[in-house]
């Protein structure tokens, strides 16, 4: 359904993501991981043709056999909202505070559908109570100040379902929330994602979150996807020297943990989008690098020159 | 025994819905006891709410407890001294917000020191030593705050927590912002602190696992109450009340 290649945005500064490959098939779930200045978000919204204006968007995206690279903005308008929906991080600036929750959720069933207003309220809270909100016709008539940050979130999630989409692409959607209601909303995510056949991208620096949800995994650094697979294999056995640092950083839960001994580190900082190396972007910090990773970059999966050797 | 919670109270009241009513209360903190021995690392785990910051701005002096007391040192902390009040400093979540964007890294971590009788040279050399023992560089301290990574920020801000060498640092979310790989290092950095200066901690999270890498005890909060605490290791053995099995079922 969804098919990515070759897919790269370019700043001034450089290349924030270089050639990303991925397939998603319908109902399929995919976890994109990754930390900051990784690429992560760019990569969501480049989906969407939504990347910033100063960025130089190239390669291929195609869903359901359309192109969405370079695609016409009113093209776009009419995927968005329908087909693609998107769920942000933080729901307070993702809802119209002056409006009712009814309202807000009833609007595009109105613009898409042509709904009438009884229709699509009644619509807005049959969609509420697939979110799990308890008294949905009663949460209508609330604003959003009213709710907690989980409940809000359902709404941001019942809203991104108002018009059936086929793929739902959620953004840090549970980062600003308690680890408990976060785990309610993963689960409900994954549920929905489920019963609806529908397709979900999480993308999350979190790979809890990523387990709890996601059936394939793309590990992302430095604007490249350096590993990605089957979300149990690839966390169970990473075979890319980042992908196991990121795991070992971890912190677990553990009774016999010795306080005396460090936790294990991936060593420096993630470096800006200019004093990236031109090759594998994980050199320089790697803890098993070979003399050529700085210049050449590695391809395959996981994109690693160990791995060729 | 450097810091003492004796059943400290804090409520704070909400706008008024009605004229002649009384605005409502949040009862944040009801009643909570600790005690924090010299060089130990007490966790405090809870969820947004329960009220784990509070207490933290109790035990900085930032507020009074409407009821109980806490004791630094034997000496009860609504009546410290100014200068026995730089015993304990405080480092925060976001180090984004808690450097001045317009002040060198190197006034920013000898501040703290100003109004101590020390002089120009001897905060400058302080300041040097701190930033060294975080893992930077003393030739950073003509930088600013735009030129360092988060991570590479609340190492900053750990540093100049440190410079007054104090006994006590109050930690609330200190890696929460933080990336993952960077986590575990700033995290590292905290436990050699405690074991070279040996600086006490109360190290408040709402991530069970990342108070549990780094507490020698925990205590666990909801809704203002400490509802389990004990040794980090009998916690997450066997944690005994239903709220922090609950932590543990989403870590």
């Amino acid at each position: 359904m969804l098919e990515v290649s070759g897919l790269s945005v370019a700043f001034k500064a450089g290349l924030a993501l270089r050639g990303a490959a991925l397939t998603l098939a319908k109902g399929e779930r995919l976890g994109i991981a990754g930390e900051s200045g990784s690429g992560k978000t760019l990569l969501g919204l480049s989906l969407l043709g939504m990347a910033p204006e100063a960025a130089h968007v190239t390669g291929s995206v195609q869903f359901d056999g359309q192109e969405l690279v370079g695609a016409p903005e009113t093209a776009l308008r009419s995927l968005r909202g329908q087909r693609i929906a998107m769920v942000f991080q933080e729901p307070l600036s993702a809802l119209n505070p002056l409006r009712r929750v009814g309202d807000l959720i009833a609007e595009p069933l109105r613009l898409h559908r042509g709904l009438s207003r009884a229709a699509a309220l009644d619509r807005a809270a049959a969609l509420l109570a697939e979110v799990g909100l308890p008294d949905p016709t009663a949460r209508l008539r609330q604003y959003p100040h009213e709710m907690s940050g989980g409940q809000r979130q359902r709404v941001t999630i019942a809203l991104a379902l108002a018009c059936d989409p086929d793929l739902l692409i959620a953004d840090e959607p549970t980062t600003a929330l308690d680890v408990q209601v976060a785990a309610h909303i993963l689960d409900l995510l994954r549920d929905l994602s489920t019963r609806r056949r529908m397709a979900l991208i999480l993308i999350s620096h979190d790979l809890r979150a990523i387990a709890r949800v996601t059936d394939r995994l793309a590990i992302l650094y430095g604007g490249d996807i350096v590993e990605q697979g089957p979300t149990a294999d690839v966390l169970a056995a990473p075979r890319h020297p980042y992908t196991q640092g990121l795991i070992a950083a971890r912190p677990v839960l553990s009774a016999s943990r010795d306080r005396r001994q460090p936790l294990p580190t991936i060593p420096g900082n993630v470096p800006a989008l200019a004093d990236l190396p031109p090759g594998c972007r994980f050199s320089g910090r790697c803890p098993v690098e070979l003399p050529h990773c700085h210049s050449t970059r590695p391809t395959g999966n996981p994109a690693c020159h160990r791995e060729a050797t | 025994m450097l810091l003492s919670i004796e059943n400290v109270h804090r409520r704070y009241a909400l706008p008024r819905t009605h004229l002649f009513r009384a605005p409502p209360v949040i009862p944040a903190v009801q009643g909570i006891s600790l005690t924090l021995d010299r060089g130990e690392i007490l966790g405090i785990v809870g969820e947004s709410g329960s009220g784990k910051s509070t207490l933290a701005r109790m035990v900085m002096g930032f507020e009074r407890p409407d009821r109980g007391r806490v004791w630094l040192n034997g000496q009860d902390s609504a009546t410290l001294p100014r200068a026995a009040r730089r015993q304990t400093q405080m480092v925060f979540q976001d180090p984004y917000d808690s450097l001045d964007p317009r002040r060198s890294i190197g006034w920013s971590v000898a501040e703290p020191l100003l109004a101590t009788s020390m002089t120009t040279t001897e905060r400058h050399a302080r300041a040097a030593d701190r930033l060294a023992r975080v893992g930077l560089s003393p030739a950073d301290m003509a930088r600013y705050p735009h030129e360092f990574s988060g991570g590479q920020r609340q190492r900053i801000a750990i540093a100049r927590a440190i410079a007054p060498d104090p006994a006590l640092l109050v930690a609330d979310e200190p890696v929460a912002a933080l990336d993952v790989s960077v986590q575990a290092q700033v995290l590292n950095l905290l436990m050699d602190l405690n074991r070279t200066m040996g600086l006490a901690m109360l190290f408040i999270s709402h991530d069970l696992a990342v108070v549990a890498s780094i507490a020698d005890r925990i205590a666990v909060m909801q809704h203002g109450r400490i509802v389990e605490t004990g040794p980090t290791a009998q916690i997450v053995a066997a944690p005994e009340h239903p709220y922090t099995q609950a932590l543990f079922a989403a870590a």
